[in-house]
């Protein structure tokens, strides 16, 4: 649950400093938002296709 | 060079646009998963992730002025976006295969994610052939209105996608042991639409 939320959380505070004008922090919650999000893709990458058997 | 007259206003009016496109496109997967009840998939939300990166990018296009920063942040989560929703395209590819949720306009909504992102690296290289970076500091501009109306349409269609994932997640649809099973319900497997 974590590994999904988690983007999303740290997304909204990016944006939310977005708004703020503060790029620093916007930018850094955005690279950990980015890499929680590579966790979580990498996870369903290695799922099979549906034309694998 | 197209916003060299005026840099200021002309580029973060568009993005503004796009940024409003973006909301709404949120809006809409909110409205799908709410409304009409449709489950939202790991990897549903993980494209909706993307789409709220994309546009942070935007966002700060708006706040602070144009930069090939803000344009790569948005270039980056697009692609991210891209990998998501091509993911999923390419798990339903089998034939008889109905895919995860209701059509829209003929295609499933992963497809729309998948060309909204393409479309969203197309603006931002168009933007990095005609945009003059006015100023690559972090100094805040004034927004009007409509700009502060936009980027408060975009908060709260981010704030909604938190709520989404929660909502998903509190049943139990998100948790990580069954990724890796293509047809596990409340996964992104066929069955779950």
């Amino acid at each position: 649950m974590v590994i999904i939320v988690l983007p999303f959380l740290a997304g909204l505070a990016a944006v939310w400093f977005g708004m703020l004008g503060r790029r620093r922090a916007c930018v850094a919650l955005w690279l950990v938002s980015l890499a929680v999000f590579g966790v979580g893709l990498r996870l369903h990458l290695g799922a099979p296709l549906g034309l694998s058997w | 060079m197209m916003f060299s007259a005026n840099p200021a206003r002309g580029s973060r009016a568009v993005n503004a646009v796009v940024l409003l496109g973006v909301s709404l496109f949120l809006g809409l997967a909110l409205f799908r998963q709410f409304v009409q009840g449709e489950p939202a998939c790991p990897l549903c939300l993980l494209q909706r992730a993307a789409l709220v990166l994309a546009g942070a990018g935007l966002l700060l296009n708006l706040r602070l002025g144009p930069s090939p920063l803000h344009y790569g942040m948005t270039i980056a989560a697009a692609l991210a976006g891209m990998a998501a929703a091509g993911r999923q395209m390419l798990r339903h590819i089998a034939p008889d295969d109905p895919g995860h949720g209701a059509l829209l306009g003929g295609l499933h909504f992963y497809t729309w994610t998948f060309m909204a992102c393409a479309a969203l690296i197309a603006f931002c290289a168009l933007m990095l052939c005609m945009d003059r970076k006015w100023g690559d500091s972090a100094i805040k501009r004034r927004v009007p209105a409509a700009g502060a109306a936009v980027m408060a349409l975009f908060f709260l269609a981010s704030l909604g996608s938190v709520g989404g994932a929660f909502a998903q997640c509190e049943g139990g649809a998100c948790g990580m042991r069954a990724v890796g099973a293509p047809d596990a319900p409340g996964q992104d497997g066929a069955r779950a639409g």
